[in-house]
């Protein structure tokens, strides 16, 4: 027989530490995040914005205002046309136009969607991608980060992206009261976290909007425009079929079903 | 009582030396391109905005694939009671470990931040896949590890338990690995059920087909005999995974190609006359699973060694066009944030973009590839895993042993003979 030099209890041994360590841990941690989830989703404060898409004409003011003050570099304008496939935006204006004939271009400011129920948080491998249980809003600990780049992955509005190239705005001309751009960790919109939101600062893209079509506040406080705007119903969300509850949303978003109803007749 | 006897291979030929510092420069040269890609940014890389999970995640899922196939083979011994193939019950078990180290250095090697590597195991996020396969892929390893030194002591008994737990732990692994994509709602071309079994029965073929290539490039090079029977044995298990293969395949494309939400990713890919179009017919179909079940099945080429081998090498080529198809198309495909309009951003919105692997992924790729031949040599050297005498059908008894020419070239010392046997 071949028993020589192995025995059952050494086996024994090894194979339940492994098990212990394998199972203890996520066990462990299941109870943590379980608890984390109920608290979040009873939070009372829940910061949103709308996008009034009726006064929104496209100037970009935003995405500008965004970049100074979040320290968001415009990498194509430095390093040229190659950069483009890497340039981070935490909110970009696109340009839609439906699918229509005679249909008009019409902009749509596009920034993280902060959702209730973010894929991003539900994949990120050491949760350093958090929904802020004070206030809604969704942040990275870039410092947890280790750039898996799933939460890119997972995030249906491509809301995220990773840090390609340390920004070449020297340190002492970036904003300081924002962190610099850590290389290779994810990045998006922080709906301005490091303001005083609660005092009533409002984010860098909302402040600079000329045509006032960006509007933030608590949706859950009655008295704040921004959850009048919501209780009225006319202002619809980005992939509702998702069921990821973002809390940003739309007014005028249909606009061009006119131009369907002047097709079909 | 049937026993096989095992031995090192001696590994002083200077081709063995030339194999393995040309390895050994081209895992220098990944290790050179890994760092220079983390302190100056992945901007080095052909990645952008919109694929983040390039090259280096696929070559991620084939070795995952390749480890538990590997695995899996190994394991044939022990739960179906095929006594034949505990002749490479050893290397297929070394040659999981060894895939699923090249995966996790191809996974890590690609993170952003890869000094961050022992996060994952104190920063949990259980609802998160990816989180909990580093457990996962941790015990996987570690069985393997034991189910390898068991064998090497000559147990049976803990083989054959560590050998079943190491299967069922190949099919957590694999099925875990394609959950990752399988569950990404956001992303049409990802969000599947199929996903995660396709992926184990892929892994199974790939892993059969690899398992006898390198047998039979190991058992050449190191002059042992060589049955062709034991070949056939496999090659009819690896034609009935292959179409198995295919029939996963196709009907989960062709469930696409009725789904709304699918439809438009299942054209671009199938008839789209691009780079993908030609991976799905040429490399999948053709190359991966009809001209390798062609050769299995007729009756001119099934029994030809070489010809099972091309079917083997065809099928792998298939198999990486597969991971191919399941990684980059999800990514390269604009996302449908306004479903029925036309979007353009300067953030890529709304275009199907192109992915080339830049300089330094090339180096990072071969790298990983020669991380695995360069550990390989260096087991086949220092661990008793190749049998002595070749591949058998029927195993070697004891009163064969006395013949056994141990001092063979190429042939080190033979493991588990009684004394006085070695030369």
């Amino acid at each position: 027989m071949a028993n020589e030099g192995m025995d059952r209890r050494t086996f024994l041994k090894l194979g339940g530490l492994i098990a212990a360590a394998g199972a203890a841990m996520p066990a462990s941690q299941l109870l943590v995040t379980s608890s984390m989830a109920s608290s979040a989703t009873t939070s009372q404060m829940q910061y949103s914005m709308t996008v009034d898409l009726n006064k929104c004409n496209g100037c970009k003011v935003c995405e500008q205002a965004c970049r100074e003050e979040n320290n968001v570099p415009d990498l194509e304008a430095v390093y040229g046309e190659d950069a483009k496939r890497y340039t981070p935006y935490w909110i970009r204006v696109a340009e839609m136009k439906q699918d229509l004939p005679g249909a008009e271009e019409r902009p749509l400011p596009l920034l993280c969607q902060h959702c209730i129920d973010p894929p991003c948080v539900h994949v990120c491998v050491t949760k350093a991608s958090f929904r802020r249980e004070k206030d809604g809003i969704v942040l990275i600990d870039e410092h947890r980060c280790i750039g898996c780049r799933y939460c890119v992955i997972a995030c249906p509005y491509r809301a995220r992206t990773i840090v390609f190239r340390d920004n070449p705005t020297p340190r002492d001309e970036q904003n300081k009261k924002v962190p610099a751009m850590m290389l290779g960790v994810a990045t998006k919109c922080t709906f301005c976290a490091h303001k005083d939101l609660d005092a009533g600062e409002l984010p860098a893209c909302v402040e600079a909007c000329p045509h006032k079509a960006l509007t933030f506040g608590n949706r859950n406080d009655h008295k704040e425009k921004v959850a009048r705007q919501i209780a009225d119903g006319n202002v619809q969300v980005l992939r509702p079929n998702l069921e990821v509850k973002p809390n940003v949303f739309y007014m005028g978003l249909s606009k061009n079903e006119a131009a369907l109803e002047k097709v079909l007749g | 009582m049937a026993k096989y006897y095992f031995s090192r291979i001696e590994g002083k030929s200077g081709s063995f030396w030339v194999a393995t510092a040309i390895c050994g420069g081209l895992v220098l040269g990944w290790l050179v391109a890994t760092l220079v890609r983390f302190v100056k940014g992945y901007y080095l890389t052909g990645m952008s905005n919109s694929v983040t999970w390039a090259g280096d995640k696929v070559i991620f899922v084939l070795f995952v694939g390749l480890s538990a196939g590997s695995l899996m083979i190994s394991g044939l011994a022990v739960i179906f009671k095929q006594k034949e193939y505990k002749v490479l019950s050893r290397v297929a078990a070394f040659n999981s470990v060894l895939f699923m180290v090249g995966a996790l250095a191809a996974l890590i090697g690609g993170w952003g931040r890869p000094d961050r590597i022992f996060l994952p195991f104190y920063m949990v996020n259980p609802r998160s896949l990816l989180s909990l396969n580093a457990f996962i892929y941790m015990s996987y390893m570690t069985i393997g590890v034991l189910y390898l030194w068991a064998q090497f002591k000559e147990n049976e008994r803990w083989t054959n338990v560590m050998g079943t737990m190491a299967v069922i732990a190949a099919v957590f692994v694999h099925s875990g690995t394609g959950f990752i994509f399988g569950i990404i709602n956001g992303r049409d071309m990802y969000f599947s059920s199929i996903t995660p079994l396709a992926f184990v029965i892929a892994a199974l073929s790939s892993g059969t087909a690899l398992a006898m290539i390198m047998l039979y490039f190991t058992f050449k090079y190191t002059k042992r005999q060589i049955d062709t029977r034991f070949f056939l044995q496999l090659s009819k298990i690896m034609l009935a995974l292959i179409i198995f293969v295919f029939y996963l395949v196709t009907i989960e494309h062709l469930t696409h190609l009725y789904d709304p939400e699918f439809q438009f990713g299942e054209k671009f890919v199938m008839f789209g006359g691009n780079f993908f179009t030609f991976v799905f017919w040429v490399q999948l179909y053709l190359v991966g699973l009809l001209i390798p079940a062609f050769i299995l099945f007729n009756p001119g080429t099934r029994n030809k060694l070489n010809w099972i081998l091309g079917a083997s090498a065809c099928h792998i080529i298939g198999v990486l066009g597969e991971r191919m198809l399941f990684i980059l198309p999800g990514q390269v495909l604009a996302q449908p944030i306004m479903p029925g309009y036309e979007l353009t951003s300067g953030f890529q919105d709304g275009i199907t973009v192109t992915y080339i692997p830049r300089l330094i992924e090339w180096i990072q790729f071969a790298g990983i590839f020669a991380l695995i031949g360069f550990i390989y040599l260096l087991g086949l050297k220092l661990l008793p895993l190749m049998p002595v005498e070749g591949i058998f059908v029927k195993p070697v008894h004891e009163e064969a042993v006395e013949e056994v020419p141990v001092e063979e070239e190429g042939v080190g010392p033979v493991e588990g003979l009684p004394e006085g046997a070695q030369a």
